[in-house]
């Protein structure tokens, strides 16, 4: 579904991703961990194009999405993507936040993409938080209300990066829960994080991170049973 | 927003319209004044059959048939203006005697002394007569008529003073911007000692409050000004006498030729002294 | 005894060189300010005229500030890599030039340059206006800028994230929250425009200083006049202030916690 190709990205003088392919299989949960600065939140922006790599060929669903001339916009309502700080749109009550993406770009009309917004609220458990503004919401509710904004595109794919590291230990739980049903879906998710748990019992393949390459890559048991890399280890042995 | 897109598109449209007009208006001001001096000069001669007489040869104004006066109505008796939003004074008067001999109809453009000149020398206004002076320096970007009135530069100062002609080189002088009596007082006595005001009510009402210690001002405005605030005296010497002109943009021949021969009809039949008796009552 | 006998009969003490209370006095110069021949007619006249030359060079300031800004903004926003739209680049050049040159010459100087270099029209006022919604135009669109720039990036992102294109990102996501935080500076600036179309008297527009100063004239009595002006300027101002913090509290509304 995604086929990354000798991806490069620099910013200014310094390489944050180095040479990198990967191909992501339709259903997928990739999970991508690694320490700070190995380049993985960058990786993971290329792949819509929020950052536009140095080098190398992406593609979509069969599109190239690197070439110029691709309108990027339609490739992207194909990309839900949630953020860390969930940047839900504030002058907008929650129902506006979720909407105005399928309107604006003709995927619904109003009133189809209102009783959508009402069907993804009732699954997350935000129904009564409709007409609220994200100012009135506690950092897990944003961040639901994200992750239904993103789903209201109906998206082929998922992008999550570090969706839990921003909220108190707390709301970790009812985020994960969403993207866990999501997972069970069917939804190809790929995911960066620094929650273990969620990788070991929700991701069909995790991948390692560091220094602009990714290091080591297996399903997940095997990865975190037995880790061949010693930089995974070290990494591995202070997060768990 | 569709209520939005309008009125932009609207504004957008004005502003285009705007710029081009005054586009245009720059443009055809060059190239067309040849052909204006033809079709002009024949307007006033023929409406010169009614009540006038003499010869005013041919001559060009801005507009046919009106003779635009930039002023500054801030300087009386000269120049003021009226409840009614008209304008009065001795230099109103004197060009609409003038206006009327030439057959056109006066109007005017009141804005700051400065700009009053600029009008005038940038073809805004056919002339400016706002109680100006003849220089050198203006010589050299305008032309003036003969003069038809003179003005002296009288010092104002408060009762008691001891502001002298001869000390006035010590006192902080407050003087109407632009005008002869700045341009006299900075160059004898350095910028130092001179305040000049937009206008010289603002002038005299900084002498009240003792911020300059006497006002260098045009006789005539100076005594209504006496009359009207107590405590204030005109010395009796005079600063400086000089002559009042109307200045006309440089080149203009024509306008300049029919100005000095009604100035001199008016000048032969009394009217001028008569305007000039009326605002200014010797005592 | 009716107020225009009571003047009629003070003033003829006053010019007689009698003396008068200071109420008196006060009395005389009030009522030769505003009551006289109707004066106080001139002066909304010319409060009219301030403020219609206001809203037009509003209006005017604000459609140019609010283009100067989406122009420079989306040149900076520019996606780095990729080649660089170089109409955008001549738009923006000439915009910044336009910016540079207005914020930093005199107001006055340039409705002079207007009024005698570029339009040479006898229509003063409509030049002033003019100049003054040129001058506005430059102001705004730095506030503008600043507003946008000042939006958290991760909005911009999200909202292209979804799809939206950049001028639906921009309409409906990045100016609505600059807009609510510039309206304080926006407010400011409207207040100076308002303030600042005193200055059209310089070329020959009839507002509210221009009559102000002309009864000065004929008084020779500028105290009354300026004061009577001050005031009117004063309350526009509180008017216009009061007005812009409703505004604000509705803005707000989404603030509520």
């Amino acid at each position: 579904m995604i086929d990354v190709k000798n991806l490069s990205k620099s910013f200014g003088d310094h390489l944050v991703l180095d040479n990198l392919s990967e191909h992501i299989e339709e259903g997928e949960k990739v999970v991508i961990i690694g320490p700070s600065g190995s380049g993985k939140s960058t990786f993971l922006r290329c792949l819509n194009l929020l950052e536009t790599p140095t080098a190398g060929t992406i593609t979509f669903d069969g599109t190239v999405i690197t070439d110029p001339k691709v309108d990027i916009d339609s490739v992207r309502r194909k990309m839900g993507m949630v953020f860390q700080h969930f940047n839900l749109f504030p002058n907008m009550t929650v129902r506006r936040n979720i909407t105005l993406a399928p309107i604006r770009t003709g995927l619904m009309k109003k009133e189809e993409a209102e009783a959508e917004a009402e069907k993804l609220l009732r699954r997350v458990g935000l129904q009564d938080k409709a007409d609220a503004y994200p100012a009135q919401l506690s950092g897990g509710q944003k961040q639901r209300i994200a992750i239904v904004r993103a789903m209201a595109m109906r998206p082929k794919v998922m992008l999550f990066d570090e969706p839990t590291s921003a909220l108190d230990p707390e709301m970790v739980g009812e985020v994960l829960e969403v993207m866990k049903e999501l997972a069970r879906e069917g939804m190809t998710m790929v995911v960066v994080t620094h929650e273990m748990g969620f990788a070991r019992e929700v991701g069909t393949r995790v991948l390692f991170m560091d220094g602009g390459h990714i290091l080591e890559q297996n399903e997940p048991q095997a990865f975190f049973a037995h880790p061949r890399e010693q930089r995974t280890v070290d990494f591995l042995s202070k997060v768990l | 927003m569709k209520a939005m897109k309008k009125l932009l598109a609207v504004l957008l449209t004005l502003g285009l319209v705007f710029a081009l007009a005054a586009c245009g208006n720059n443009g055809s001001e060059n190239s067309q004044t040849p052909s204006q001096d033809v079709t002009t000069s024949e307007e006033p001669a023929a409406s010169n059959e009614g009540g006038s007489t003499g010869d005013y040869g041919e001559f060009t104004t801005i507009e046919e048939g009106v003779l635009i006066m930039s002023t500054n109505a801030a300087f009386p008796p000269y120049e003021m203006t009226t409840d009614d939003g008209s304008y009065e004074g001795i230099d109103v008067e004197i060009a609409q005697a003038i206006a009327e001999k030439l057959g056109l109809e006066l109007q005017i453009d009141n804005m700051e002394f400065t700009a009053a000149l600029e009008a005038a020398q940038s073809g805004m206004s056919d002339m400016v007569m706002a109680g100006v002076t003849v220089n050198e320096d203006r010589l050299a970007v305008m032309d003036f008529s003969n003069t038809y009135a003179t003005g002296i530069q009288v010092v104002i100062v408060k009762e008691g003073s001891d502001v002298t002609l001869d000390n006035l080189g010590e006192q902080l002088i407050g003087v109407q911007n632009g005008t002869t009596g700045w341009q006299f007082c900075s160059d004898q006595f350095g910028d130092d000692h001179v305040s000049a005001f937009d206008n010289g009510i603002t002038a005299v009402q900084a002498l009240m409050q003792d911020q300059v210690d006497c006002v260098v001002i045009d006789q005539g405005p100076a005594e209504v000004f006496v009359s009207e605030n107590e405590g204030l005296t005109i010395l009796e010497t005079e600063y400086a006498v000089e002559d009042y002109a109307i200045g006309v943009a440089k080149g203009n021949e024509g306008l300049l030729n029919a100005i000095n021969t009604a100035l001199a009809e008016l000048q032969a039949d009394g009217i001028i002294q008569s305007i000039i008796d009326k605002y200014i009552t010797a005592e | 005894m009716d107020l225009a006998q009571l003047y009629e009969t003070w003033k003829a003490i006053s010019v007689s060189g009698g003396d008068l209370t200071w109420w008196q006095d006060f009395f005389v110069k009030f009522y030769q300010a505003f009551i006289e021949a109707d004066r106080w007619q001139q002066y909304l006249e010319g409060t009219g005229t301030t403020l219609v030359a206001t809203a037009l060079a509003l209006l005017m300031g604000v459609i140019l500030g609010v283009l100067v800004a989406m122009v420079r903004t989306a040149h900076d926003q520019q996606r780095p890599g990729r080649r660089k739209n170089p109409v955008l680049g001549v738009v923006n050049a000439v915009f910044k030039v336009y910016v540079t040159v207005i914020r930093g010459t005199p107001m006055m100087l340039q409705l002079l340059i207007w009024a005698f270099v570029v339009f040479k029209s006898r229509q003063y006022t409509l030049v002033g206006i003019f100049g003054l919604g040129i001058n506005s135009g430059a102001y705004v669109s730095e506030i503008i800028r600043g507003g946008l720039m000042a939006v958290d990036g991760g909005q911009m992102e999200a909202g292209r994230s979804l799809g939206l294109n950049y001028l639906d990102t921009m309409r409906f996501i990045v100016v609505p929250q600059a807009f609510k935080a510039i309206l304080p500076s926006l407010g400011n600036e409207f207040i100076i425009l308002l303030k600042d179309t005193s200055l059209l008297s310089v070329i020959s527009g009839q507002e509210l200083m221009y009559f102000a100063q002309a009864i000065g004239t004929r008084n020779y009595a500028m105290m009354f006049p300026l004061f009577g002006a001050a005031c009117i300027y004063l309350v526009l101002v509180i008017i216009f202030s009061w007005l812009l913090g409703k505004l604000e509290r509705r803005l707000r509304q989404s603030d509520r916690r």
